[in-house]
């Protein structure tokens, strides 16, 4: 060995990382509580039967598509490339994201590029971590596709064997792909801000296509007399799908099995196990040009100054001019470090995604009639309240558990608990509140519904936003988590679950209760019927009586927890 | 005036703290020596109410942590061992943000540029927290408390990570902030701060408080030579 550590990939040495990290996951198994157990098999029973839920559905389309003449054969191994060619642009952008993470910016790379390891063994130790991060739930996905299909088509454990086998390679080389843009941008642009910059850029991408992609109104493909030329549908569902990408490959593959073809079986599993050697080969020789020189540079670069006193700093300062010291100082604070990291600021793209989309979707709810229109406002609180839930799951409920390990801050300064969890819960509160009002009343007025339903609607969203806010405020502070990397694992919490099934309980006892006074009305406007005031006054109180409770209840045990949290 | 009497606390079946009577005198710099796990941050967690108490209770400048919490943390500044602050806030945002949370007066704002400087932060005060060494966020912890001069302060090894310029002037400051009143309790198993500044030395073992003492008072129980120093009276009194 030299004095310098070079490229080369010692095989042992990447043999003992497989151990530790084998030995972690075995540490972490037992050191894991009764509790944690039991969640962990909870929610693993729960992803099983969600997976086997998804199966027998696609067993029951492709056992249909089966018996399709024509085209149904030509239908099955269609759905199934663009299901493999979803997956692999969705492999290549995970990887290259996870990939600054863990091959860049992990924290134990100080220590394992200071020890005489070989830096090509250190890459590839990062490569395959990447790779296996980004690429097993793919590979989870994909369970349901292929099984489903092989049963109809009542292939043997080979086709099963195979068909995962190569999914390996396939999962290698978009991996290596996502990689190969992280080491490039790396390269060219060795700072920290390349990967916030790939974030943002990649979520307004994300939300740009989300809204184009809706606003082509795709259902209109399904309509019989949009299809001008049956011949060029048919020539579309026939034609392969980006036959130059390992996705086609895997599908012929796939098809190699089912329509019994041996070449196209073989030379298409040859050609994924190449490509995946191929690229293994060649990012690792890129590796060895780039990657100590980016990694080095990274470390090297300073952050910019945040704009200290600009038009933001001042509207803030105005808004917030008349509420209590305290209160003010952590509201600054909260926004300050919200804006500040792309993690955060970009949710508001995709919540802005989400109103557009949402509002476009009522627009083209093909509804001509009076009644249909009405009803169709009244679900709008259920789904309204859903998408309420899941936007209060991203903002209100992780607002505690983003103090992270800085909450001493706040523990050992003279803020009771009620001051934590209520400045943290009206400052969430506000964009969660625009966005149900905004949805509410701009669908029914796109809906034209009446009054009765207009203010039935729009006041059961009303408190509905109340009540699922304080319920997510509540239950984030009753299961904090402060030992998290980023947002997204609190948000899939033992608690963020359960939050999300609690507000679906309420979502659904809303919908219950103010059907009553609907229905009533219904039958007043078609003259079978009285109105009853004792009816609209009992179900709107009970809505509401009920709201406060879930409003109020876990706010008071999310403080009382924060309490004792510092007593323990 | 920080007393306690009879201060426990057990965690499931370790004792972590076992009967802890203490009291330090306002304006003292007491040095709470011992091994690692001996339960020095126990005891600072239970003096500001943020554990509590098996048995037993606390007075800090005469108010119990566990009854009038906001009070006594009015009253204390605290840095911990492992000071993680904001990392997207500025050194001088953190600061303008604990004045704001303790409602500081203007005059008390104002000399937050003057305070960074003491620590050798000046240039960095319009730079993120994350861009800072672990060394530079303990200045900025440390710096806030200077801002506060709260009436007790609480050091969770304080010297861990500054160099040894901002060592001798970290010293300096405790020194003169005890001058001006402040009771002060480092926990550290640093022996050279305890000998340096402190007025007193309290050694812990296994949640029990051994011996207390000035260092001549210890020495002597050591029955070591008067060159000797505290490292030797230490290792004397915990074999």
């Amino acid at each position: 060995m030299t004095g310098i550590p070079g490229n080369t990939i010692m095989p042992n040495d990447l043999l003992i990382f497989l151990r530790i990290s084998n030995q972690t996951r075995k540490n972490s198994l037992r050191a894991a509580t009764k509790l944690e157990w039991g969640v962990g098999i909870f929610f693993s029973t729960l992803t099983l039967l969600f997976f086997a839920g998804i199966g027998a559905g696609l067993w029951r389309f492709f056992g249909y598509l089966e018996n399709v003449p024509y085209i149904g054969e030509a239908l099955a191994i269609k759905v199934i490339s663009m299901a493999f060619l979803s997956l692999f642009s969705m492999l290549i952008f995970s990887s290259m994201v996870t990939s600054f993470t863990t091959i860049f910016f992990a924290r134990d790379l100080p220590f394992l590029l200071s020890t005489p390891l070989e830096y090509g063994t250190v890459f590839t130790y990062k490569f395959i971590e990447t790779a296996f991060y980004s690429s097993w739930m793919v590979i989870v996905a994909m369970i349901p596709v292929i099984v489903s299909y092989g049963i109809v088509k009542h292939m043997n454990i080979l086709f099963y064997f195979t068909t995962f086998g190569v999914m390996i390679p396939y999962c290698l080389v978009a991996s290596g792909l996502g990689v190969l843009i992280s080491m490039v941008l790396m390269y060219l642009f060795p700072t920290a801000k390349t990967k916030d910059a790939v974030m943002v850029l990649s979520v307004v991408v994300g939300c740009g296509m989300y809204v184009f992609l809706r606003f082509l109104e795709p259902e209109q493909f399904m309509k019989p007399d949009k299809l001008t030329e049956i011949v060029q549908y048919l020539n579309f569902i026939q034609a392969p799908t980006a036959v130059y990408l390992p996705s086609w490959w895997m599908t012929g593959v796939v098809k190699g099995f089912a329509l019994h073809q041996p070449v196209e079986l073989w030379f298409y599993s040859l050609l994924l196990i190449s490509s995946g050697l191929l690229t293994i080969a060649l990012i690792t020789k890129l590796s060895e040009v780039t990657y100590f020189t980016s990694w080095a540079r990274a470390q090297e670069s300073v952050g910019k100054r945040p704009v200290v006193g600009g038009w933001g700093d001042r509207t803030v300062d105005l808004l917030l001019h008349l509420f209590p010291q305290s209160w003010r100082a952590l509201a600054k604070k909260d926004l300050k470090l919200f804006f500040r990291d792309p993690n955060q600021w970009t949710q508001l793209l995709l919540l802005g995604a989400l109103i557009v989309v949402y509002i476009f979707n009522i627009d083209k709810l093909p509804l001509d009639n009076y009644y249909l229109k009405n009803i169709a406002a009244f679900f709008n609180i259920g789904l309204a309240g859903f998408v309420i839930s899941a936007v209060a799951l991203r903002f209100v409920y992780p607002a505690l558990s983003i103090e992270a390990e800085s909450f001493w801050v706040l523990r050992s300064a003279p803020l009771s608990s009620r001051q934590i969890v209520w400045s943290k819960y009206w400052l969430t509160f506000l964009p969660v509140f625009v966005l149900g009002l905004a949805i509410s009343v701009v669908s029914n007025l796109l809906l034209r519904v009446d009054t009765f339903v207009f203010w039935l609607s729009t006041g059961a969203v009303i408190v509905s936003i109340f009540a699922l806010t304080g319920l997510a405020m509540g239950m984030g502070a009753v299961y904090p988590r402060f030992r998290v990397e980023n947002v997204a694992q609190v948000e899939s919490s033992f608690g963020g679950i359960m939050y999300m099934v609690y507000s679906l309980f309420y979502n659904g006892f809303v919908l219950a209760v103010l059907a009553w006074p609907l229905i009533m009305h219904f039958k007043v406007l078609s003259g079978m019927g009285k109105y009853s005031a004792q009816v609209t006054v009992s179900a709107v109180l009970t809505v509401a009586g009920v709201s406060v409770l879930v409003f109020i209840i876990p706010l008071i045990i999310g403080v009382k927890r924060v309490e004792l949290m510092e007593n323990e | 005036m920080i007393k306690t009497v009879g201060l426990t606390k057990q965690f499931n079946r370790t004792l972590a703290v076992d009967n802890l009577n203490l009291e330090i005198a306002d304006g003292e710099i007491f040095a709470y020596l011992g091994p690692n796990g001996a339960g020095k941050t126990t005891t600072l967690k239970m003096l500001l109410g943020l554990l509590k108490p098996t048995k037993g209770y606390a007075l800090v400048g005469g108010l119990d942590p566990q009854k009038d919490p906001m009070k006594v943390k009015h009253m204390t500044g605290l840095v911990p061992e492992y000071p993680y602050l904001y990392r997207k806030l500025t050194g001088f945002e953190y600061l303008n943000f604990v004045a704001d949370l303790y409602h500081l007066p203007k005059n008390d704002i104002d000399r937050i540029p003057e305070v960074l400087k003491t620590f050798g932060l000046e240039d960095w005060m319009y730079d993120m927290v994350e861009s800072y060494s672990h060394g530079m966020q303990q200045k900025l912890a440390l710096s806030a408390i200077v801002l506060r001069q709260p009436k007790f302060i609480f050091l969770d090894e304080p010297l861990i990570g500054l160099d040894p310029l901002s060592q001798r002037k970290m010293r300096e400051i405790l020194v003169g902030l005890a001058k001006k009143g402040a009771t002060i309790l480092i926990c550290t198993h640093i022996l050279e701060i305890a000998e340096k500044v402190c007025t007193r030395v309290g050694i812990i073992n296994k949640g029990q408080l051994t011996h207390i003492g000035t260092i001549d008072e210890l020495r002597k129980k050591a029955d070591t030579d008067a060159a000797s120093g505290l490292e030797d009276i230490f290792f004397k009194l915990t074999e």
